[in-house]
């Protein structure tokens, strides 16, 4: 039960790749799909989390942490979903929102710029200069987002297991290598990347019970005990302990909770 | 045959990688060594050559020396690239070589926490201090090569392939480049090879001027040079006389033509125009 996930920019051919490389391994290819399944399984609007998912927090939405309530839901959605199938996700910020699970092949796609100005220009039949306006406000849209929710640049090689340029070798050549890179044994799933997905899975609900409330709380779950990280007054951690009880009672696999204030969270908190 | 150049945050990660690749491929491997050769015949120890690839030459790094030398280097290397079917690691040609399709740049990042351990065994820090220092040589090296190359080698888009060998063995990198010099797009054509004798003839050309005029870059194409120099106005037809002079001797040079320009800005926006990185 391989994972990968495909980051790119906007016409890097990533798509096309992500959907050769799930047709060839037999993997479910997921894009939007998770964004609609989030908006079922918690009532909001599929329009509301595709904008939290793809615009830099604005000042408003930092104060009132709306992005983190809706990525935390869509963290969630993609987490359930990957429990269940084989997949290759290339929606936004899998990297990162899968980033700690060993059975995750991470890909990054690159392709030349004016490669990209000509899907434009052709898609859209508009200029070359507006096309590479275009691209370069995406782009900048997507790197303020990554940077603002988890303080890195997707454009950072280091997030990514093989970063391909496509421009070089075209996209059958780049399927052929991901796919021999995801059938490796390192991506394979293990007892113990098992055990780190149902821990994530269920950091994941508590998370997501928490976030309306306590925003800024951070999440982990280690074989059942949940663990959370916060900075805030001893009052209010009591609350955040209180509401730990009470969820413990509500999910499955919980068996104990654990609240440290001041704290530096592991990377793996979510 | 295809070429390949590798490149890592972790030199000992770089020159570990580049020979198994080479034996496994049956490519002819470059490495640091090279630098001896170069340091007989430029007269200078190759501890300093080493220092002024890494960067590490002093707080204020580009003096005219350092680009002569860096210069000396660079030819050493292009002149073995043109014979195709080398591995390159650890003489910064994946800086220097760009738009020479037969040439397969490689990236390898190696697992930081590793690094760290290794940092710590050799220099007894904490792994805090060892980190710190580990982050001051990274952001070092990278003002080196924006200063010289006007690239950020941490920059993906400059290689072909990166990989990161945190859950990839380095055995899976080497089947991937083998699958790499296979594919069509990789293969030595007319067009390309001329491209790396462009890159050499060029270089060449520079390692003759740069002792008498630092600020210039020049462009080949086959026989024919273009030369930007910077020098004032009052100067402007000795310079281009004294260079056309100087050039025109060098074998494989045919029309050479100069253009002066005025100011270091002017030269560096006319290179950068070219799209030719201001140390070559």
């Amino acid at each position: 039960m391989t994972v990968v996930t495909i980051s790119r920019g906007s016409k890097s051919m990533g798509e096309a790749v992500a959907k050769g490389v799930a047709e060839s391994l037999g993997y479910e290819c997921l894009s939007r799909e998770v964004l609609l399944e989030a908006s079922e399984q918690y009532g909001i609007p599929v329009g509301e989390i595709a904008k939290a998912m793809e615009d830099a927090p604005t000042l408003l939405d930092r104060l009132g942490h709306r992005k983190h309530k809706y990525v935390a839901r869509v963290r969630c959605a993609l987490i359930k979903h990957i429990a269940r199938d084989n997949i290759v996700y290339h929606g936004h910020a899998g990297h990162v929102l899968l980033g700690n699970l060993t059975h995750v092949l991470k890909i990054r796609i690159l392709a030349r710029m004016d490669l990209r100005v000509r899907a434009i220009v052709t898609q859209r039949h508009v200029s070359e200069a507006e096309a590479a306006g275009h691209i370069e406000r995406l782009d900048r849209g997507r790197r303020r987002w990554t940077k603002s929710l988890y303080g890195v640049e997707p454009e950072d090689p280091s997030l990514y297991d093989l970063v391909l340029n496509v421009s070089r070798f075209g996209v059958d050549d780049a399927v052929k290598l991901i796919c021999e890179s995801a059938k490796m044994e390192q991506f394979a799933i293990t007892a113990d990347s098992k055990r780190a997905l149902d821990d994530l899975l269920v950091a994941c609900d508590v998370k997501v019970a928490l976030v309306d409330e306590f925003p800024e709380v951070l999440v982990r779950c280690r074989g059942g005990s949940i663990t959370a990280y916060c900075s805030m007054t001893e009052r209010q951690s009591r609350k955040v302990r209180d509401e730990l009880a009470r969820l413990s009672a509500s999910l499955d696999g919980i068996e104990s909770v654990e609240v440290h204030v001041d704290m530096s969270p592991p990377p793996d908190a979510v | 045959m295809t070429s390949i150049l590798i490149s890592s945050d972790d030199r000992d990660m770089e020159e570990y990688i580049a020979p198994l690749v080479a034996e496994a491929l049956g490519l002819r491997f470059l490495g640091p060594s090279l630098l001896a050769d170069v340091a007989r015949e430029a007269g200078v120890p190759e501890k300093q050559l080493r220092a002024v690839l890494d960067g590490t030459v002093g707080r204020r790094i580009f003096k005219p020396r350092h680009g002569q030398l860096l210069c000396r280097i660079q030819v050493a290397v292009l002149s073995v690239l043109t014979e195709d079917g080398v591995v390159s690691a650890g003489l910064g040609a994946h800086l220097y070589v760009r738009d020479v399709s037969h040439v397969i740049k490689l990236r390898v990042l190696s697992d930081a926490s590793e690094r760290i351990r290794r940092a710590v065994e050799a220099s007894g820090l904490s792994p805090k201090k060892a980190a710190k220092k580990l982050e001051q040589q990274r952001e070092r090296r990278l003002l080196w090569t924006r200063e010289l190359f006007g690239v950020d080698e941490h920059d993906a888009s400059l290689y072909d392939v990166v990989f990161q060998l945190k859950q990839i063995q380095p055995e899976r990198v080497i089947e991937v480049l083998r699958d790499l010099s296979g594919f069509r797009g990789f293969q030595p054509m007319t067009y390309s090879r001329r491209c790396l004798e462009n890159l050499l003839l060029a270089s060449q050309v520079r390692a003759e001027l740069l002792a008498e005029f630092p600020e210039h870059f020049v462009r080949a194409d086959g026989s024919r040079l273009v030369v930007h120099v910077r020098c004032s106005t009052r100067q402007r037809s000795q310079v281009v006389s004294r260079i056309k002079e100087r050039v025109k001797q060098m074998a494989g040079v045919g029309l050479v033509e100069v253009h002066a320009v005025g100011s270091s800005k002017a030269l560096y926006l006319c290179a950068n125009d070219q799209g030719i990185p201001t140390a070559v």
